[in-house]
């Protein structure tokens, strides 16, 4: 026990003396996981594509309504596939998570989901035309006819309307007009829409009847990922939080308009942790409980504290200011897999900008030794640099150099030139950087520019 | 994610090669529903390996009156090509069930002449004619026409030849492979002659066909004396329901009876076509047939009919799934 010398939050240290070691470590998977991931995703599909194959004859295709027919089989199928596969990606499965980061996940889940949404649109167009062919009746009557007569049918129409509007209030234009919580109870109807669709499928497919053993890997799909996602979405949170007891300790301003939370709990020497990681955090106070905000640790926990800064931009980061200790703190985590087990190489060039400073002040604290850090600091003025000292510290407490680039961006430039200058060897580096989305995609290319291999650039970003 | 792009891709080829390696292609069968409507009867096989004509000519069939008939029951079919032309007719080959149902009385034939039928209505559309093409998967394509169309030779009567009928000596119902879904109805009917010369040729696109005959004549008449043999050991007979399975068109359930290993009777527990009709046209075609694969085969390893295979699926299912339950 290094760290016990402070009693309350106001004193706790948070620089490299403090440090609390004896923390468990994080497990992290081998890469080659993403790969057997990724190989899998693939048998899936070839697999669905050919179960769907086998129900088709030439005669068939020829027959009246034989193209729409089966156009609207195999949308249907690869869309039923592309619907488990984006669940898959946002259970938070731990195993994906810490391999990929949730932000990498939900970005592919979100690659995913036009495509997954209109192969069902398309499902649902053509097997009305097909069906209205072979039966001779108008595509109205047809539709009226799946809803009366077929089996599950009407539940798979209102599962598509679910479907639906969590895919219209995703596109940008809408979703940037409405609040959060509007989107995210919407979305969360998808749940019941994916439940809705299922029995229609395994009901009324030609793929699955008489098909014992390919309806039972599907039903057994669905519902591994059905105990999944109840696990890891619900399960889980409930039971750390319930073990944590988290609550909020101190507020204080710690740069302009940027606030350093501490927080409070039990059982944090448990907590297996790593620098630049982030936890979802839900304030339980009137006007933020509805809502959880992504924010990383700024330093690792000192239990019995925790702390992350944040600053405020604008909606509840705002409210944080005003938080009271002893509110009570719901948080869901640790994600993200921006942490120093991504490094290749022994020498490390951190790039911060901003509030992008918090991943990389923990991230700092919690790099291996033996590792080199070139730490440069992107802001418009030094007083807005939080956690400055610390920093200063930790690089000091260690081989390295800090570097500080201050000024106005049109006035002081942050190429190429300059990075060079202060980063001699940097294609031989792991580039890690944190910053506003603008800032990132400006200093990736220049990256890209200067030979830095994609494998050695790793970034974080909050706006998913 | 570009980087590790191929193996997604390979998961792919691997995933969709060995699942339409292993994954057993679901009979593809062939019920002219469309042009003639009593052309119902064509039954293939999904395999299509081989497709068997059978051309019966009865050549010198003369006023040669069978002596006596054997009377075979229900035969399925053997793994070889058989030509057994004696008077139970049954022409049979691999993946061909042949169904023999002598008529209860029994034998007579004088019939000189062969009496072909080429089940070859008219439709009303004018689109007659040899069909058999049948859409795979279209239940009830072009199923408004039927109805309207030519003469039904086929009596689909479940497992039993209606024991009224006693002037012909034979109905031989011949389930055979199709390399394709063309086939020609070529329908054509053999007396039990003795002097009988039963060709079997294989050619690509040709079924057989069955049908009643209709010779009256009764010639002087030698009863069958010959039993069915059914060599059964268990004697106790049993039923059960099967599943009710919902094959897309409606559900049903079916009932089998047993004694013994042996399949005595096959009926359908339950039949809901969704309120169509032309649903429940199709059924009623199809389903009889279904039955007489299933007594054909004893077992619920039949052929799917065509222009029904979800009402052959469905059968199928149930089928079996009341068989499991008789632990057969």
């Amino acid at each position: 026990m290094t760290s016990v010398q402070h009693r309350t939050p106001e004193t706790v240290n948070w620089g490299p003396e403090s440090a609390f070691t004896r923390r468990p470590l994080r497990s992290v998977p081998s890469r080659h996981y993403v790969s057997l991931a990724l190989t899998i995703a693939g048998l899936g599909l070839g697999a669905i594509v050919a179960v769907t194959l086998t129900t088709f004859s030439m005669s068939g295709l020829h027959a009246a309504g034989g193209w729409w027919l089966y156009s609207g089989r195999l949308s249907g199928m690869i869309g039923a596939y592309g619907l488990l596969l984006m669940t898959v990606l946002i259970t938070r499965l731990p195993v994906l998570e810490k391999s990929l980061g949730q932000d990498h996940l939900v970005r592919w889940h979100r690659l995913l989901a036009p495509y997954t949404y209109w192969l069902l649109f398309v499902h649902v167009v053509t097997l009305i035309v097909a069906y209205a062919q072979m039966q001779k009746t108008g595509l109205v009557a047809q539709t009226i006819n799946f809803v009366l007569h077929y089996p599950d049918m009407l539940a798979a129409f209102v599962g598509f309307g679910l479907l639906t509007m969590a895919a219209a209030t995703s596109i940008r234009q809408a979703r940037r007009r409405m609040k959060y919580e509007t989107w995210w109870s919407v979305h969360l109807y998808t749940y019941l829409g994916l439940a809705l669709v299922f029995f229609h499928e395994i009901r009324t497919g030609v793929v699955f009847i008489g098909h014992p053993l390919t309806t039972a890997a599907w039903e057994l799909a669905w519902a591994a990922l059905g105990i999944v996602v109840l696990a890891v979405r619900v399960g889980l949170p409930l039971w750390r939080n319930f073990r944590w007891q988290l609550k909020v300790a101190s507020v204080t301003e710690v740069a302009p308009k940027t606030y350093a939370v501490v927080v409070e709990g039990r059982n944090l020497r448990r907590l297996a942790v790593s620098g630049g990681q982030f936890f979802q955090w839900r304030f339980m106070t009137k006007g933020l409980w509805t809502h959880s905000h992504p924010y990383s640790i700024s330093a690792m926990p000192r239990p019995p504290y925790m702390r992350l800064t944040v600053k405020s931009l604008g909606d509840q980061s705002s409210a944080l200011a005003t938080l009271q200790p002893g509110t009570r703190v719901f948080a869901e985590g640790p994600y993200g897999a921006f942490t120093h087990h991504k490094s290749e190489t022994k020498q490390i060039v951190m790039i911060a900008a901003g509030i992008g400073i918090t991943p990389l002040r923990s991230l700092l604290e919690d790099l291996p030794h033996g590792v080199a850090v070139n730490f440069i600091m992107r802001a418009n003025a030094v007083e807005e640099i939080a956690h400055r000292d610390e920093i200063r510290e930790f690089v000091a407490a260690r081989a390295g150099s800090y570097t500080e680039v201050i000024g106005l961006p049109n006035e002081v430039p942050f190429d190429g030139a300059v990075l060079t200058t202060l980063a001699p060897a940097i294609a031989s580096s792991d580039v890690f950087m944190c910053g506003p989305d603008g800032f990132m995609n400006f200093v990736q290319g220049v990256l890209t520019a200067l030979n830095v291999p994609a494998s050695q650039i790793h970034y974080e970003r909050f706006t998913f | 994610m570009m980087r590790r792009a191929p193996f997604v891709l390979v998961g792919t080829v691997v995933g969709l090669s060995s699942v339409l390696t292993f994954r057993s292609t679901p009979a593809t069968i062939h019920l002219s529903l469309s042009g003639g409507a009593g052309s119902v009867g064509v039954v293939s096989t999904g395999g299509a390996t081989t497709s068997t004509t059978v051309h019966s000519t009865a050549t010198s069939s003369t006023s040669t009156v069978p002596t006596s008939t054997p009377a075979p029951t229900t035969t399925s079919a053997p793994m070889s090509n058989t030509v057994s032309s004696s008077n139970g007719v049954a022409v049979s080959h691999a993946r061909c069930a042949t169904t023999t149902s002598p008529s209860v009385p029994a034998t007579t034939t004088p019939a000189p002449t062969t009496s072909t039928i080429h089940s070859i209505p008219v439709s009303p559309n004018g689109t007659g004619g040899p069909s058999g093409v049948g859409g795979d998967d279209n239940e009830g394509n072009d199923g408004t026409d039927m109805s309207a169309s030519g003469p039904i030779h086929v009596k689909l009567a479940a497992s039993s030849v209606p024991s009224t009928r006693t002037a012909h000596a034979v109905t031989t119902t011949t389930i055979c492979t199709a390399a394709n879904g063309a086939t020609p109805n070529v329908a054509k009917h053999k007396h039990p002659t003795t002097t009988t010369t039963t060709t079997v040729h294989h050619t690509p696109t040709t079924t057989v066909h069955h049908t009643p005959t209709t010779t009256t004549t009764k010639p002087p008449v030698t009863t069958t004396s010959v039993p069915p043999t059914t060599t059964t050991t268990v004697s106790a007979t049993r039923t059960a329901v099967g599943a009710t399975y919902n094959y897309n068109f409606g559900t049903m359930s079916v009932s089998v009876t047993v004694n013994g290993k042996t399949i005595k009777s096959v009926k359908v527990a339950s039949l809901n076509d969704f309120g169509s009709g032309q649903s429940a046209y199709i059924d009623g075609q199809a389903i009889p047939l279904l039955i007489n694969e299933a007594m054909a085969a004893q077992s619920a390893k039949i052929a799917s009919i065509s222009g029904a295979s979800y009402t052959s699926a469905g059968f199928q299912a149930s089928l079996q799934s009341a068989l499991t339950k008789l632990g057969l």
